[in-house]
C-alpha cells in the first residue's frame, strides 16, 4: 500500500486528465469542450513536472559559491524548458479555438452540440 | 442522443484503465535515480553555467541547447495569431468592400478600476521588462515576461476600451510580432554568416568570448521571443474582441 502512496501523484493527475476527457466526450457545450480541452493539457503538463523532482532537490539555477554542480542537487530542467514550451501551444491553441468558436456562434446563433447537429442537417 | 453518450463513456473507462495499470509502472515521485533524471538532464545540470553563462538551467536549455526547438515555438504561436486574424476576417482581399467593422466598446471600466489599473500598470511593466532581463539568473524569460505585458495591455483595454489604450492597430501588432520572430531568426542567420552552425552564439560578432557571449545571444533571442509572444496575445484579444460582424 504504502508503494502505491509513493505514486499517489501520477493517480491525481490520471484523474485531471480523465475529468478533461470527460469533458470533451460528452459535454454538449462547445465553449466546455474548450475548458475540458484546457484541463486536460494542464494535466499532462503537471504529469511532466511531477516526473521532473527530486526528492531533497533545489529548483534548477545554479548557486553562486558552487564550481561543479552535481545532477543529484538540482531538480530535472528538461520537463520544467518542455512543458514552458507546452504552456504555449496550448495558449495558442485556445486562442485557435476560440476565434472558431466566435464565426460558429456567428454564423449558427448557438454553441451548443445538439443544436448544432439539428441546424446542420 | 441518451445512448451516444452512454456509449462515450466507454473510452473513458478503458483510458482510464489504461492510466491506472501503467501509472503502477512509473518511478517513484522523487526519485532521483529515474530514467528520466539519469541521461539527458546530467549533462545540462553540469555544464549549463560553464557553457552557456546562464545560472537559470532551464532559460538555458530553453534558449541555447535547445534554441532550434524554440524558434518552433515561436513561430507556432506566431501561426497561431496570424490564424486567429484569418478566421474571424480581419483582412478582406483588396477589391472586395470591407464588411462594417463591430463598434461595440467592450471596456467595462469605472472610476475605480480606472484608479486601480493606474497603480497596477506601471508595475506590470516594470516586472515584466525585469523577468525578461533577468531571466538568466532567475526564473523568467522570454515567453514569461511576454506573457506578463500582454496582461498588462489587455487590462489596459478592458478598463478603458481599444481606443483609449495604448493605441497600437492590429496591423502595428502584426508589425511588432513578426520584428519578434524575425529578430530570433535573424540571430540564427548571423552566426551562419560567420561560418558557426544556425543559432550558435559563438559565432556572433560581439566582442565578447565564452559564456558571456553565449548569454548576450540567448538574451537577444529572448527579446524577439518577448516581442513575439506580447504582440501576439494582444493580436489575439483584439481580433476577438473587434471584428466584422456576418
Amino acid at each position: 500500500m504504502s508503494f502505491l502512496w509513493s505514486l499517489v501523484d501520477y493517480f491525481l493527475t490520471s484523474i485531471l486528465f480523465l475529468v478533461g476527457l470527460y469533458g470533451i466526450l460528452i459535454r454538449p457545450h462547445l465553449v466546455r469542450k474548450l475548458m475540458a480541452m484546457n484541463i486536460l493539457q494542464v494535466a499532462v503538463i503537471v504529469f511532466f513536472i511531477t516526473l521532473g523532482y527530486k526528492d531533497g532537490a533545489t529548483p534548477p539555477i545554479q548557486r553562486a559559491y558552487e564550481d561543479s554542480p552535481v545532477a543529484r542537487d538540482y531538480i530535472n530542467p528538461l520537463p520544467h524548458t518542455l512543458m514552458l514550451t507546452a504552456i504555449v501551444v496550448s495558449v495558442s491553441t485556445t486562442g485557435v479555438a476560440l476565434s472558431l468558436l466566435v464565426r460558429i456562434y456567428r454564423r449558427f446563433g448557438t454553441l451548443d452540440e445538439n443544436q448544432l447537429l439539428k441546424k446542420l442537417k | 442522443m441518451k445512448s451516444f453518450e452512454r456509449f462515450a463513456a466507454l473510452p473513458l473507462l478503458v483510458a482510464g484503465a489504461v492510466l491506472f495499470y501503467a501509472g503502477r509502472e512509473l518511478p517513484r515521485v522523487g526519485s532521483p535515480d529515474s530514467p528520466a533524471s539519469l541521461h539527458v538532464s546530467p549533462r545540462y545540470i553540469e555544464n549549463a553555467y560553464r557553457e552557456t553563462g546562464a545560472p537559470n538551467m532551464v532559460t538555458a536549455v530553453l534558449a541555447d541547447y535547445r534554441s532550434y526547438d524554440t524558434l518552433g515555438e515561436t513561430v507556432v504561436i506566431f501561426t497561431a495569431g496570424l490564424a486567429c486574424l484569418l478566421v474571424l476576417g480581419a483582412f478582406r482581399v483588396r477589391g472586395e468592400e470591407a464588411a462594417p467593422r463591430d463598434q461595440m466598446d467592450y471596456s467595462f471600466g469605472s472610476d475605480v478600476l480606472d484608479a486601480t489599473s493606474r497603480i497596477l500598470i506601471p508595475f506590470l511593466v516594470l516586472f515584466a521588462v525585469y523577468v525578461v532581463v533577468h531571466g538568466h539568473t532567475s526564473p523568467g524569460g522570454g515567453f514569461q515576461g511576454g506573457t506578463i505585458l500582454a496582461a498588462a495591455l489587455i487590462l489596459l483595454r478592458l478598463v478603458r476600451g481599444s481606443a483609449e489604450g495604448v493605441g497600437i492597430s492590429l496591423k502595428g501588432m502584426l508589425v511588432i510580432a513578426s520584428a519578434g520572430v524575425g529578430l530570433y531568426a535573424s540571430i540564427g542567420l548571423v552566426s551562419l554568416v560567420f561560418g558557426r552552425n544556425f543559432l550558435d552564439y559563438a559565432g556572433l560578432p560581439i566582442p565578447y568570448e565564452g559564456g558571456h557571449l553565449r548569454e548576450l545571444g540567448s538574451l537577444g533571442i529572448e527579446v524577439g521571443v518577448f516581442l513575439g509572444v506580447t504582440a501576439v496575445l494582444v493580436l489575439i484579444f483584439d481580433a476577438l474582441t473587434t471584428g466584422a460582424e456576418e
